[in-house]
């Protein structure tokens, strides 16, 4: 009943875990989100939590993180809705704390440099503040562009457009070429 | 004690209707005989209660997000299992509901479906024969008694399971890992094929093929082909992989002679000792807590290893209050399962033109290569075999690897990574005295029934088949070329593999085994037991095929002796 899975060593085990690992769960790593290691008390969920101001910020780092291109934008996929979902039942309070330090610390440098709201600055100084947070704090920016991507991925058009989705392949084809697809699956 | 009334009467109870109970339910069916079968999970239908087939990922419940505090508290063991998710939960057992004494200082994993199909829905369909390298292996170096059976006992056992199940499968001609009644095989894709080439070359003894599995490449009747979906466990409408909800209970029910019973959970069984026989099966309806008895001239336990060894061990009629089955003081003894989560795995350069379609759920494997032809005096004895498969990373694991954002990243993520090729040892778990499974002397489930408790160690033989397996897996993966290779081995934990085994073993001692040769109790005719909990040995091999073919061979022998008038 068992089958093979993709393991990690300990060192790999806490990168990941301190990235992707938390959102998605055993999806990602099924050995290693070994659910019955972490005491339940460790996970009670965080009161709701996190102000109209944190949203926002969160919310624009969001269409920074995954633009309109040839495919619709973060936001306009839904991802602001994946996160507020995320932010207010899901993750536990620890790391809503590493969440909610790089937003206000995006919004204190917009206040600090420029005087305004970081929302209210223009795409390029957001650019430079976001890549600032990339530096300086990458468990923050590491959650941001988790909940990105994946609020992305895991979305309809994330599936069908950004990705290519084939419910029912009918075959495998272990030579296929990927310039017949020129995309990633999406499972 | 209040005297129950109207026990009723019939030819065959079969206990179980997973993987082995459904065997036992349609041959004892298709051989004439009133069976009823009781399953002490919830009833399933097949398809209509697949909620999770083909659910496409936008449409995920919890806007896709795991509820992790609902599987801490109520499914910390089950959701251990990369099969274990929104789509599956409801064919899963609930820890909470359903417990056993689970200690987190030595732990001990059971897991365990709870619908009927039991874990016949959520394995892995991986399907070996054994072979007289497993079947004379207890009696070659000694680790425990010998197996009362050899490969030609069983060989057309398998064949007859393997027609009806439908396993894929390529030829290679060993003595040790036999060949199979095949459906053509699935395919390697371009970097297995590659590897496979490699290790050859460099290890002319080791061979990487395909899996051999138990989902269709061909049509069965009822049955379509694989058409490549993904993931097999949250059930297939095309009944595509085997499973009792396919295959069996269908082919049982046909005969018109078969009487399912689920939420019908069986507590022990009446043994009369002098006439050597089970008189009865006590069961609890698990939804009103109303209990009842049914008699039968012939009892299959087919509850999976745990599940029909706490039966037996909560069945009284031995000596100094043991249970009527243990004379030999095995019962609950001489637990197995593989070692597992050990091996390597590393980036394959080269080859990115190509990009498999289709999600193949089967993946490689190379059979053992250690031990076969004698003591290899690498320092243990047995081996292990490898299973595993070549992919491209994917985008959770580029998501952290890309740095930056914007238009250039979010475009970047579309190119599948790397190739990276994997290798995961299973190997064989010596069959130790002191590995048990008990009844807790005072821990009770919700039906006043004691729970299991367990003590499961692993010895110096599987720790240094385990280091010898991660180090050779290197060696493969380095005679491919590989880059970047990272060595795992998780800590082991009893039952992980989900192939538990033994503790009611085969033997033909009765004062040293509880089973004989056909699977018949000592201490009672009418009795069979025909899951894991019969195996005297565990093979480094995957089990189930095992289970079935010797089910199939127990119901037969069964049903002449009863016609013979010798039960």
């Amino acid at each position: 009943m068992t089958k093979p899975e993709v393991e990690l060593d300990n060192r790999q085990r806490r990168e990941l875990l301190k990235g992707l690992a938390i959102v998605l769960g055993a999806a990602l790593t099924p050995s290693c989100a070994n659910a019955a290691s972490v005491p339940a008390m460790q996970r009670v969920a965080a009161a709701a939590r996190w102000s109209s101001q944190q949203r926002a910020v969160a919310h624009r780092c969001a269409d920074l993180i995954m633009p309109a291109t040839d495919t619709p934008s973060a936001l306009a996929v839904g991802v602001g809705e994946f996160m507020d979902y995320v932010t207010s039942t899901w993750l536990q309070r620890a790391e809503l704390e590493e969440l909610l330090g790089g937003l206000d610390t995006l919004q204190s440098q917009a206040q600090g440099e420029w005087q305004t709201d970081f929302i209210g600055l223009d795409g390029v100084n957001q650019v430079a503040l976001l890549s600032r947070l990339e530096s300086a704090d990458s468990k923050a920016f590491g959650r941001l562009k988790e909940l990105t991507v994946v609020g992305y991925y895991f979305s309809e058009e994330g599936t069908k457009q950004e990705r290519e989705y084939v419910p029912m392949p009918g075959r495998y084809d272990g030579y296929f070429k990927l310039n017949k697809v020129g995309k990633q699956w999406s499972s | 004690m209040v005297e129950l009334v109207g026990t009723e009467q019939v030819d065959a109870i079969v206990v179980g209707s997973g993987i082995s109970g459904g065997w036992a339910a349609k041959e004892l069916a298709e051989k004439g005989l009133q069976v009823v079968l009781l399953e002490r999970g919830k009833p399933l239908t097949h398809g209509k209660d697949y909620v999770g087939e083909h659910q496409p990922p936008w449409q995920r419940p919890n806007m896709g997000m795991r509820p992790r505090e609902l599987y801490d508290q109520e499914y910390p063991v089950q959701s251990t299992s990369y099969a274990f998710d929104e789509t599956t939960r409801h064919f899963w057992n609930n820890d909470q509901e359903n417990p056993y004494d689970y200690n987190p200082d030595e732990p001990f994993h059971w897991l365990r479906a709870d619908v009927v199909g039991g874990r016949s829905l959520l394995w892995a369909r991986q399907s070996y024969r054994w072979s007289d390298l497993d079947f004379a292996a207890n009696k070659l170096d000694g680790a425990g008694i010998d197996w009362p059976i050899r490969y030609r006992d069983i060989a057309p056992w398998y064949s007859y399971v393997e027609k009806f199940i439908g396993v894929s499968g390529q030829k290679l001609g060993l003595a040790h890992l036999p060949d199979g009644e095949f459906q053509k095989p699935m395919q390697m894709n371009v970097v297995e094929d590659y590897v496979a080439k490699k290790i050859t070359e460099r290890f002319p003894d080791r061979v990487m093929t395909i899996g051999r599995t138990a989902t269709l490449t061909e049509p069965l009747p009822g049955r379509a082909p694989c058409h490549y979906c993904g993931p097999c466990h949250r059930g297939c409408t095309a009944g595509s992989y085997f499973s009792s909800l396919s295959s069996t209970l269908p082919a049982a029910q046909a005969t018109g002679n078969l009487s399912l019973r689920a939420n019908a959970l069986v507590e022990r069984l009446e043994y009369d000792q002098q006439a050597k026989r089970v008189t009865a099966v006590r069961i609890v309806d698990t939804q009103t807590g109303e209990r009842s008895r049914l008699s039968a001239k012939l009892v299959f336990l087919c509850a999976s290893t745990i599940g029909s060894t706490q039966i037996l061990l909560n069945s009284p009629g031995g000596d100094h209050g043991r249970s009527f089955a243990n004379a030999s003081d095995a019962l609950g003894r001489y637990m197995m399962d593989h070692t597992y989560r050990a091996g390597a795995r590393g980036i394959i350069p080269g080859f990115e033109e190509y990009y498999p379609y289709g999600y193949r759920p089967n993946g490689i494997y190379i059979p053992r290569f250690r031990n076969v032809q004698g003591d290899d005096g690498v320092g243990f004895t047995r081996g292990y075999g490898y299973q595993g498969g070549a992919s491209r990373i994917g985008w959770h694991e580029l998501v952290a690897r890309t740095p930056g954002f914007g238009a250039e990243f979010k475009n970047s993520l579309r190119t599948p990574g790397p190739w990276r090729m994997s290798l995961g040892g299973f190997g064989e778990i010596l069959p130790y005295a002191h590995n048990t499974m008990r009844l807790h002397g005072s821990k009770k489930d919700r039906f006043g029934i004691p729970l299991a408790t367990f003590k499961f160690e692993f010895g110096d033989n599987e720790r240094r088949h385990r280091e010898d397996l991660v180090e050779q897996a290197v060696a493969m993966l380095e005679a491919a070329g590989a880059t970047d290779i990272e060595r795992y081995s998780s800590p082991m934990i009893g039952g992980a593999a989900i192939h538990e085994m033994g503790t009611a073993r085969m033997g033909h001692d009765p004062s040293e085994a509880v089973l004989n040769a056909y699977n018949q109790a000592h201490a009672a005719a009418n009795l069979f037991v025909t899951d894991g909990a019969c195996m005297t040995s565990s093979s480094c091999v995957n089990p189930s095929l095992t289970y079935m073919a010797l089910t199939a061979r127990a119901a037969d022998y069964a049903v002449t002796q009863l016609q013979a008038g010798a039960i």
